[in-house]
């Protein structure tokens, strides 16, 4: 089972880069032009002969199977436009990107399900209409928007937090205080991230709280005499949370689109500027790598996920 | 007895003062050694100025690499790799004296590094024929002499010899068969005879610098460190400048509101200064081969089209000028008073008509494709987003297009392959390198900023010529005020405003480099306050 | 960006005399909220069609001095950084706004429900390749795969609109496939089916319009969803320079932002309101269509 789901990313990864792979090439204009512009111009000879160093004038298919072979034995190729190995380039990013991704989605699902837990008990309370109201408003607010606002409330009008980046450009802390000095920068852009999905989380688990709350092992938990807060973190929780990282990992490739605009606009070294930049100077190589492995990610949350649903169900767990 | 002590006391207070004030002019007087420099950049794919052009490069590459001679204030030329130099009588040829010096990895700097330098400039550079091209050989007599055997007068050479244009390459580690355009090197470990030595280069993400202890000028540099860091959103930068996260911000295409901005802000100067060499007229390039830009009087038309007083208010809030052709008013060479085109739509109207472009019955003239260029959006679109605008009121359907990347854009222009772009290019300091290249006939090319619209004319050419090897400074003046003339009255290029830009630094900042190439001169003489 | 539950399948609800069409109406005419979001939807497609005829300032041209802020001029909403009219461009931007919305959400519900249905009426293999092809989809970063096809493709609206498209139907193809494999299974598909009806009269004639309702919702959210794509590309300059259109507000206004806020203040507001909207009457159909479900 484990294996024929692995042998599968594999083919779901392979489809992944031949779409790219031809997609990019089916666009109008040549990397080589673009590079050769970026330098200010050079004779036909030169240009002739960088498409032949990347290997650009051979047939399409040649050149797909010559990339998938490189790719097979884990060399993504050199970046046109910055003449560095792509691997190297995406070394320094894919760190800060899951940092802002997961800490994001942590804050989500945790402080999500407590306030839809919260909301799913006392139905028709204030609390419950707040968190409706919550959800919609966080549905509806561009993600760059919310960015802009807090820069704006928290790092301009009260100077708590910094404006953009990792970590002070000058910085010399090692260590202890080095990570603190990348979670005082990570504060802003992971809450900016994690508002809109904890509105959706908020909701979700709301929604499966109330379902699982009226159900028949309920009732008959609480006829037993059960404490209400024994019912609800020991039993209904558990079911209630179900939903909730399904969503989560199926949403994983949005966290991901939403991770490309919250580091924009917090020039947070990740994934996200490094697609951006790589598509402002049409760098094949860099672009192809950086979907494959934010495809890869995908597939390896919804795995993760999979796993993780099969030891929270019982009924998952029954089975096994 | 009693105004003696009165007087003797003031006299003491005084000179106490005289001490005082004396102190702390001499604590400024006094440059701090250590510190670290925070500067932005807006992105770099290389480090190597000999390849690329610009400041992504420029910046970084001045420091790490030196070159034979530094341009100051008022373009003047010193000693800075070279110790001296000496023309020869017919000024044909120019022999420089190398100062004693090592590359950072311990190896003497010797007159064949100079010698490949400068080939590999004139090779590799995008406009580097123009600057090196009237080189006929070059010779090297001893380790520390160097001689430039030129084709003829070439005035202008001098300037180019800076490490920004002509950055002194070590040959032992770049002569190695490899392609220069992308050799490694480039990037990683790189190695020159500059003030800095390069430390971390992480792409997208920071440089980092380090003081060259071995750097041939005693002394020198003050600074113990500079990271550049790359922060490619403006308003993000915007903002770190005035969070004091950024001690020097150059060319940082601040808008003008910006400016006014940061002007109020205390701890802050702001400045346009630093630009001199680097000063740009901004124009609309139409493509001389496509109906009906061929007819003289249709662009003069679309001159007149143009309130150039309301773009420099719109685009830089009235802190420039209006374009008075290819010369920038800084330049030394400038002459103002060419004729312009007044701005008058009526006038645009009736010579259009003239021209046989009347309007048809849906009220339409004729239509074109405006590219935008990639870079400095800030001037660009609203330039572009205003001639459309103007344009459609005389019945002329203007398409604005922009372009992925900048290579797209730049690809487009270079093959001809367009109807009309808006553009700019650096002046630099000698109009043999900046403004030449877009009006001789012979450098119709398939280049970036080449005469790509494609304007010929032998009488433009005559001046041209005639100013590049001129050695009276008045009478090369009167030449390019020719030139000057000529373009506006052909239309060569439809020259709109001048560029304006500003640098930004904190008030800690000693000897900021605002020499007339600015930030992309050696920073060895800049220090920091604490 | 569904945020529906589960298709969990809600019990066939009691016949009752009125049409079901009836019921929802006055279902949802009971969700307040939802009542105010359809108004507002409404106002603002009133003013994008007749709007431009109406107040004929064109978005393009520079009428007054740059930042001039709202009510200090005849230009009530004030001018951009070039000196054009926000109220023109908010009213021509919303057009084209509201269409790359319509439009997007369309390609997005087409593919998607064809894909879904197809899956979940044929199931076996042909559900196992057509979910593999929704997955490949889903695994993608949506924004980034969009950006490159823009990017490469040039941002044009119809660009804009497509990519919009294509990367955002999977959600729409898994509630479609799993509402087909419910209804398939009920007696009066069953029924058809035995008197020989062919499968395209049964896909689209039988079986969509009793698995729509849950479809209707997320559809509606589809548009929602294309308005907060569209800004979001438009932020990082991916938009047609030769429209206006919110987001390009936004973005082209963003620079700005420090001194002159109501450049993004306002489009951002009304993006906001305008999604808002959607989600309401979202919100309102469901209740409306899914009875059962009401109470979340």
């Amino acid at each position: 089972m484990i294996l024929r789901r692995i042998v599968y990313a594999f083919v779901l990864l392979l489809a992944v880069l031949v779409m790219n792979f031809a997609l990019i090439h089916l666009a109008p204009g040549d990397p080589v032009e673009t590079l050769v512009g970026e330098m200010g111009g050079a004779t036909p000879e030169f240009i002739e002969q960088m498409r032949a160093a990347y290997g650009l004038d051979q047939p399409f298919y040649i050149q797909l199977a010559t990339y998938l072979g490189r790719v097979a034995q884990g060399d993504f190729g050199f970046s046109l436009y910055f003449n560095r190995p792509v691997l190297e380039l995406m070394f320094h990013r894919i760190g800060p990107t899951i940092l802002l991704v997961v800490t994001a989605v942590l804050i989500a699902l945790t402080l999500g399900t407590f306030l839809g837990v919260l909301a799913a008990q006392r139905r028709n309370s204030w609390l419950s209409h707040l968190v409706t109201v919550f959800s919609l408003v966080g549905y509806s607010t561009p993600v760059f928007w919310v960015g802009i606002m807090l820069i704006l409330v928290f790092s301009v009008a009260l100077p708590i937090f910094p404006i953009a980046g990792m970590y002070q450009s000058d910085t010399s802390a090692t260590g202890l205080a080095f990570l603190l000095e990348v979670l005082h920068h990570l504060i802003l852009p992971a809450m900016t991230l994690a508002l809109i999905y904890l509105a959706f989380y908020t909701r979700l688990s709301r929604a499966s709280m109330i379902d699982v709350l009226d159900s028949d092992y309920v009732r008959t938990a609480r006829a037993k005499g059960l404490k209400n807060y024994l019912v609800i973190y020991k039993h209904a929780l558990r079911n209630a949370i179900l939903p909730v990282v399904t969503f989560a990992g199926l949403q994983f490739g949005q966290v991901l689109s939403g991770a490309v605009l919250v580091e924009t606009v917090f020039g947070w070294p990740g994934l996200g500027t490094l697609a951006y930049d790589s598509i402002l100077r049409r760098d094949t190589p860099t672009l192809l790598a950086i979907l494959f492995f934010s495809a890869s990610l995908v597939i390896v949350v919804n795995m993760v996920t999979d796993i993780v649903y099969r030891y929270i169900d019982p009924r998952m767990r029954a089975e096994q | 007895m009693h105004r003696m002590l009165g007087g003797g006391l003031r006299r003491l207070l005084t000179l106490f003062l005289i001490l005082l004030a004396g102190s702390f002019s001499m604590a400024s007087a006094e440059p701090r050694e250590g510190g670290t420099l925070k500067v932005f950049s807006s992105g770099w794919r290389t480090l190597n100025p000999a390849v690329q052009s610009g400041a992504s490069a420029g910046v970084p590459g001045s420091q790490i690499f030196a070159g034979l001679v530094e341009v100051r204030d008022n373009f003047e030329i010193t000693p800075y790799g070279a110790e001296s130099w000496e023309l020869s009588d017919d000024k044909m040829s120019v022999t420089f004296k190398l100062r004693e010096a090592k590359f950072h990895d311990g190896e003497p700097v010797t007159s064949e590094d100079v010698k490949f330098s400068l080939f590999a400039a004139r090779d590799n550079h995008p406009f580097g024929t123009v600057m090196f091209g009237r080189i006929k050989d070059v010779e090297t007599p001893a380790p520390d002499t160097v001689v430039f055997n030129l084709t003829e007068p070439t005035p202008g050479l001098m300037l180019s010899l800076q490490p920004l244009l002509m950055p002194i390459l070590p040959k032992h580690i770049y002569d190695d068969g490899q392609e220069l355009k992308t050799h490694l090197r480039n990037n990683e470990n790189v190695i020159g005879s500059g003030p800095f030595k390069l430390v971390e280069n992480t792409i997208g993400e920071r440089i980092v610098l380090e003081k060259n202890e071995g750097f041939f000028i005693e002394g020198r540099p003050y600074l113990d460190r500079i990271v550049i860091t790359a922060v490619s959103d403006q308003l993000t930068r915007l903002l770190m400048i005035e969070n004091g996260e950024l001690d020097y911000a150059p060319n940082v295409g601040l808008r003008y509101t910006d400016a006014d901005r940061l002007e109020k802000k205390e701890g802050l100067i702001v400045t346009s200064r630093g630009f001199e060499a680097l000063a740009a007229v901004a124009y609309l390039e139409l493509n001389l081969r496509k109906e009906p830009f061929t007819d003289v009087n249709v662009r003069r038309a679309l001159a007149h089209a143009l309130d150039r007083e309301l773009m420099n208010q719109i685009v830089f809030g009235g802190r420039s000028r209006v374009g008075e052709g290819p010369l920038h008013s800084n330049n030394p060479l400038f002459t103002p008073g060419a004729p312009a085109y007044e701005f008058d739509m009526e006038k645009a109207a009736a010579m259009l008509d003239e021209a046989g472009l009347t309007a048809g019955a849906d009220g339409k003239r004729f239509g074109f494709v405006l590219d935008i260029p990639t870079w400095a959006p800030h001037m660009w679109v609203p330039f572009a987003e205003y001639i459309q605008a103007q344009y459609s009121k005389l019945g002329i359907d203007v398409e604005l297009r922009r372009a992925p990347d900048f290579g797209t854009w730049a690809g487009r222009v270079a093959s001809w392959e367009y109807d009309a772009t808006v553009n700019g290019s650096f002046n630099y300091p000698d109009p043999t390198i900046g403004v030449e290249r877009h009006l001789r006939c012979d450098n119709i090319r398939n280049v970036t900023w080449s005469n790509t619209q494609g304007y010929c004319d032998p009488e433009m050419d005559e001046i041209l010529a005639k100013a590049a090897v001129e050695t009276d400074f008045e009478t090369r003046r009167a030449l390019y005020d020719q030139v000057q003339r000529k373009a506006m009255e052909d239309v060569a290029l439809l020259y709109l405003v001048q560029e304006y830009s500003t640098t930004v630094y904190t008030t800690k900042l000693g000897n900021p480099p605002l020499s007339p190439f600015g930030a992309l001169a050696p920073y060895y003489d800049v220090y920091l306050e604490d | 960006m569904t945020y529906i539950s589960q298709p969990s399948a809600p019990e066939v609800p009691v016949p009752e005399p009125v049409s079901p069409a009836r019921q929802a109406w006055r279902m949802f005419r009971a969700h307040h909220a939802a009542m105010a979001g359809l108004a507002f939807l409404g106002f603002i497609c009133l003013v994008s069609i007749v709007g431009p005829y109406l107040y004929t300032v064109s978005p393009r041209d520079m009428v007054w001095a740059p930042f001039t802020p709202p009510g200090a001029s005849q230009y009530i909403l004030g001018t951009d950084y070039l000196g054009r009219d926000l109220l023109a461009g908010l009213i021509n931007g919303g057009r084209i706004t509201i269409t790359v919305g319509l439009t997007a959400a369309l390609i997005a519900v087409t593919i998607g429900v064809t894909v879904g249905a197809f899956a979940g009426f044929f199931g076996g293999q042909v559900d196992n390749i057509l979910m593999r092809i929704t997955e490949f989809f889903q695994v993608l970063p949506y924004l980034l795969f969009a950006m490159v096809v823009v990017m490469l493709f040039s941002p044009t609206i119809i660009n804009i609109s497509i990519a919009i498209g294509i990367v955002s139907w999977t959600d729409m193809a898994r509630l479609t496939r799993g509402e087909f494999m419910r209804v398939r299974e009920m007696d009066y598909v069953k029924a058809e089916r035995s008197i020989g009806a062919r499968n395209a009269w049964l896909i689209w004639a039988v079986i969509l319009p009793n698995a729509a309702p849950p479809l209707i919702v997320v559809a509606a959210l589809a548009i929602g969803n294309a308005i907060l794509f569209e800004a979001g590309l438009s932020f990082l300059g991916l938009s047609d320079p030769n429209t206006m259109s919110w987001g390009r507000m936004i973005g082209d206004n963003r620079p700005f932002i420090l001194d002159n806020s109501w450049g993004v203040t306002l489009p951002g507001t009304i993006i906001f309101l305008t999604v808002l909207a959607v989600s309401l009457v979202g919100d309102g159909l469901n209740d409306a269509l899914n009875p059962k479900l009401r109470h979340r």
